[in-house]
């Protein structure tokens, strides 16, 4: 019989969109460098491993890695083994710490996680083993796009579950469907980034709508052009952090995570 | 019914599986759904709490343990490795993911 694994757990923030394209791994990234910039220990897993792009987002060389997430989930190595310590030099004290888990841009590895069976259980298992080597206060899980088994997995693991989604009608209809399924697992707590918002459009009126029709926080309403300031939330100012996009992000989370 | 009732007849019904998914938990009716969530999250519980989560008497408890257990949605753990000194409790046994069958040299 397995023994019972006990420890405590960081808070889990899962970040996840119905569609491809939503920009929502460009938002953990700039969430991941924005918590580190003001203190937090954070570790950061790319569970999109069909999309492995969460390590390029965070500077990190695909070169660079001998060990990944999908390494991790066949049973390769330990979690530990496929993580990446992200000090940067420029970063204003009190910085924290940033750990990524980055997924495989390998084809082999890619395929190896498409080809074997894998233990869902891993996914629980690994935050608490980087949690723990790591001292992390938070994990961020980039789930990936839509609704499968691993990112149903994610939600059911989340104490904040991000949404991020596009004005468009499918996204707007598949996030509904996101949504409930999260309700039906009684994910604590459900927020909204809307992304890629057209100008024309009053970012107030646009929250205001997107609250109303999914009865869900939405902190914030992000352009086209703030997606290009959230990719350099870690190198920001004091000053420029405080008018960040994504700064009203990170309060509702601070309220929101336990 | 009462609720013991309703649930004990929801487990009795339900499929046997080689393990649950997401989709398999999210299909139960809401206090099951919950506790086997809790239970995936926080990891096993004894069959007293999940008396607790459950909202029901102990010997409903051990019934509805025992038929997820024989139709494949639990397993039984112990905390002490020897599982000689404690309760034995359960965790939810999650299928694995299953892999495809991909040409060797896509």
């Amino acid at each position: 019989m397995p023994a019972v694994r006990t420890s405590k757990m960081p808070s889990k923030i899962v970040i996840h969109s119905f569609m491809r394209e939503t920009g929502k791994t460009n938002i953990a990234a700039g969430l991941a460098h924005l918590l580190a910039a003001y203190g937090e220990r954070v570790g950061i897993i790319d569970a999109d491993i069909s999309v492995p792009v969460l390590h390029s987002r965070l500077g990190v060389d695909a070169g660079r890695l001998k060990y990944a997430f999908n390494h991790y989930l066949v049973g390769d190595c330990a979690i530990t083994d496929a993580a990446v310590d992200l000090a940067w030099d420029d970063a204003s004290p009190p910085a924290g710490a940033l750990v990524l888990v980055p997924a495989s841009t390998d084809h082999n590895a890619i395929r190896g996680v498409l080809h074997q069976d894998i233990d869902v259980r891993l996914l629980n298992a690994g935050i608490e083993d980087l949690a723990a080597a790591h001292n992390l206060d938070v994990v961020l899980l980039n789930a990936p796009a839509g609704l499968d088994e691993i990112s149903l997995s994610c939600m059911a693991l989340a104490d904040v579950l991000l949404i991020v989604l596009r004005l468009d009608k499918e996204d707007y209809h598949g996030t509904s469907v996101t949504i409930d399924l999260a309700r039906n697992l009684k994910v604590p707590n459900i927020l909204l980034a809307v992304n890629r918002a057209g100008s024309e459009y009053e970012p107030l009126e646009i929250r205001r709508s997107v609250e109303e029709t999914y009865g869900c926080d939405a902190p914030v309403v992000l352009t086209a052009a703030d997606e290009a300031a959230v990719l350099f939330a870690g190198h920001a100012s004091v000053q420029e952090r405080l008018a960040h996009p994504l700064a009203a992000l990170l309060r509702a989370l601070r309220q929101k995570a336990p | 019914m009462n609720r013991s009732q309703l649930i004990i007849q929801e487990v009795s019904r339900c499929p046997a599986v080689d393990g649950a998914t997401m989709a398999d938990i999210l299909a139960f009716s809401e206090p099951l759904r919950l506790t086997l969530k809790h239970v995936v999250r926080n990891g096993p519980l004894p069959v007293d709490q999940f008396a607790e989560h459950l909202d029901v008497d102990l010997d409903a408890a051990h019934i509805i343990v025992q038929r997820l257990l024989e139709n494949g949605y639990l397993e039984k753990v112990y905390a002490d490795e020897t599982g000689k000194n404690a309760a034995p409790m359960y965790r939810v046994a999650l299928a694995p993911l299953r892999g495809r069958p991909i040409p060797d040299d896509l």
